[in-house]
């Protein structure tokens, strides 16, 4: 059992499975989507290897997110670095990203893997999201969920010495 | 017999945050559809007909 969030999204596209691969793997494929809403992504370096680098910059792009990062004080541009820690072709890529942009807290670490599942004519795309650490806002939210859990071996031994 | 109860409010909490996370994702995964269907269009209107004679190697 793991206390760490882990968030899983599948979607199925038309194949074939390169074109899927393409957008993952290629400067010009990757700028395209992954952008939040509201950003768009330049990527200054994508080393496909494992521990090859996939460094970007996220730049706020819509007026109402400009305004937005500017009245919290953060930057509307800012340099990401990732790193690809997994990679069969076509099949499953694992990248890990630096989440060091968050004020107040510490940087950490977060992995995840995609994969991609031919069925048919279709190819389901998972992905699967990691975090090593979470944001402050959630922390509190982990720290309570992990002390109740550490809580509950001895309640059980507890119940047992009872019994 | 004792009994415990956990509070709620933490798993709660978690909860919203995976939803949140779950949204971006979403969204995230929709525009990868639109970039994936705009590769396509572009693919195809690149590959020239099959009876046209004219070689075509501006891929960029």
């Amino acid at each position: 059992m793991t206390s760490k969030p882990t968030v899983r999204v599948e979607r199925k596209y038309e194949g074939p499975v390169d074109d899927l691969w393409w957008l993952w793997t290629t400067k010009e494929g990757f700028e395209s989507w992954w952008g939040p809403e509201g950003f768009r992504v330049q990527v200054n370096k994508l080393d496909l290897r494992v521990g090859g680098a996939l460094d970007y910059d996220m730049i706020a792009s819509d007026p109402q997110q400009i305004a937005w990062m500017k009245q919290n004080n953060m930057p509307v541009s800012h340099g990401t670095h990732g790193k690809f820690v997994e990679i069969v072709p076509m099949k499953r890529l694992g990248l890990s990203h630096m989440i060091d942009f968050i004020p107040g807290v510490e940087p950490y670490a977060n992995t995840m893997v995609v994969e991609f599942v031919p069925e048919g004519k279709m190819v389901k795309m998972v992905v699967t999201v990691e975090e090593h650490s979470t944001p402050e806002w959630t922390q509190r939210a982990i720290a309570g969920f992990e002390s109740q859990l550490t809580k509950v071996p001895g309640i059980l031994a507890k119940r047992r010495g009872t019994q | 017999m004792r009994l415990y109860s956990l509070r709620p409010e933490p798993f709660r909490e978690l909860e919203a945050w995976v939803a949140s996370y779950q949204q971006v994702w979403d969204a995230r995964l929709t525009r990868f559809g639109a970039a994936l269907e705009k590769r396509r269009t572009r693919k195809k209107s690149a590959a020239p007909p099959a009876q046209e004679k004219k070689e075509d190697d501006s891929d960029e």
